[in-house]
C-alpha cells in the first residue's frame, strides 16, 4: 500500500503569478523611460516598443496584456491605427488603449476615442497623471474581466488530486 | 469603451505648463523648469541607476538628431519632416520642463511652405541658441547629480 503522501499530490493550479504586461509604444526614447519607469513603480512589466510597426508586429503574436500606451503620432504607423486593427481582432479587442498626445486636435482624439482609445494622456504629464489615467483604463477593462479576475486573486488556489 | 474621459485631462496642470501657441520670447524663459525634473524622483528605485541622469542622457543623446533633422528639412523645403521632428522634440523637451525649446518647436511644427518657410530660418536660429542653454542647464544637473 502506498504512503498518504503518495496517495495525494498537491500541487497549485497554474495561476499566473508574473507581473501584468502593458505594451508601450513610443518613438521617443525620453517618453519611453518615463512611462517604463512610472509603470515599473505601479508593478507591471512594460513591453516597449520604439514605434507603430513594431507595436503591430508585436500584437500578431501576443496579445497577453493588461493595457497598452500607444504614442497618438508615431513613424510608420500611428496609434489610431493601432487601436483600429486592435478593434478588429477578438484576442485583442479586449486590451484598453491609453494615447499619449501633444495634440490639441480634436478630430483626430475624437477619432481615436470612436475607434477604441479610451484615454488621453496629454504630454507633458506628471507620474500623477499618468498613474490616475492608468488606473482609469484599468478599473474600465476590470469591469469587463471581474469574473476572471476574482479567480485569479484567489491567494491558495489549491488543487488536491487523489490517487490510486 | 464607452466613458468619456477626455474632461479629466482639463483639470490637471495641463493648460499651466502647455507653451503658448503665440510668439515666445524664449531668452524670457528659464532654460529648464527643474520643477518638472524633480517630479520624477518619486519614481527613483533605491539601489537603480539616477533616473533623471537617464532621461537627461537620452535627451541629450536625441536633441542633436532632431535639431539635425529640422534643419535639413528646412533646407529640402520638407514640411512633413519639419512637422515631424519639430513635434518630436516638442514632446520630450515639455516633458522634461524645457519649455522654451518646446514653444520655438510649437511655432516650427506650424510653419508651412506657404511662408516659404521665411519664419523657420529665424525661429530655428533662436531654437538653437535655447537649445544650447538647455543643454548647459542639463549638463549641470547632471554633474550635480553624479
Amino acid at each position: 500500500m502506498k504512503g498518504a503522501e503518495e496517495m495525494f499530490s498537491i500541487t497549485l493550479s497554474p495561476i499566473d503569478r508574473r507581473p501584468p504586461r502593458i505594451l508601450v509604444a513610443d518613438d521617443d526614447p525620453v517618453i519611453r523611460l518615463l512611462v517604463t519607469a512610472i509603470i515599473e513603480k505601479e508593478g507591471y512589466t512594460p513591453v516597449v516598443v520604439g514605434d507603430g510597426r513594431e507595436a503591430y508586429r508585436v500584437l500578431q503574436s501576443d496579445s497577453d496584456f493588461k493595457a497598452a500606451i500607444l504614442d497618438m503620432m508615431m513613424p510608420h504607423l500611428e496609434g489610431v491605427e493601432i487601436i483600429r486593427h486592435m478593434r478588429t481582432e477578438k484576442r485583442l479587442m479586449r486590451i484598453p488603449v491609453m494615447l499619449i498626445t501633444s495634440e490639441r486636435d480634436h478630430r483626430l482624439m475624437a477619432e481615436s476615442f470612436a475607434v477604441g482609445a479610451a484615454v488621453f494622456l496629454p504630454k507633458p504629464f506628471t507620474t500623477g497623471q499618468l498613474r490616475l489615467m492608468l488606473r482609469m483604463l484599468l478599473d474600465k477593462s476590470e469591469e469587463v474581466d471581474a469574473p476572471l479576475r476574482r479567480v485569479k486573486e484567489c491567494p491558495e488556489r489549491l488543487a488536491v488530486h487523489g490517487r490510486g | 469603451m464607452s466613458t468619456v474621459y477626455i474632461d479629466v485631462y482639463r483639470s490637471t496642470h495641463w493648460e499651466l505648463v502647455q507653451p503658448t501657441r503665440a510668439s515666445v520670447d524664449a531668452s524670457s524663459l528659464d532654460a529648464i523648469n527643474m520643477a518638472v525634473l524633480k517630479g520624477f524622483e518619486e519614481v527613483q528605485d533605491e539601489g537603480e541607476p539616477d533616473l533623471i541622469v537617464e532621461l537627461i542622457d537620452l535627451y541629450l543623446e536625441d536633441e542633436p538628431r532632431k535639431l539635425a533633422s529640422m534643419l535639413e528639412a528646412v533646407a529640402e523645403a520638407d514640411e512633413m519632416s519639419l512637422m515631424r521632428a519639430a513635434h518630436s522634440l516638442k514632446g520630450s523637451s515639455a516633458s522634461l520642463g524645457a519649455f522654451g525649446v518646446a514653444a520655438l518647436c510649437e511655432e516650427l511644427e506650424h510653419v508651412s511652405k506657404a511662408d516659404s518657410f521665411r519664419s523657420a530660418v529665424a525661429l530655428l536660429n533662436r531654437l538653437e541658441s535655447e537649445s544650447a542653454r538647455v543643454r548647459r542647464a542639463f549638463a549641470a544637473e547632471r554633474r550635480r547629480r553624479l
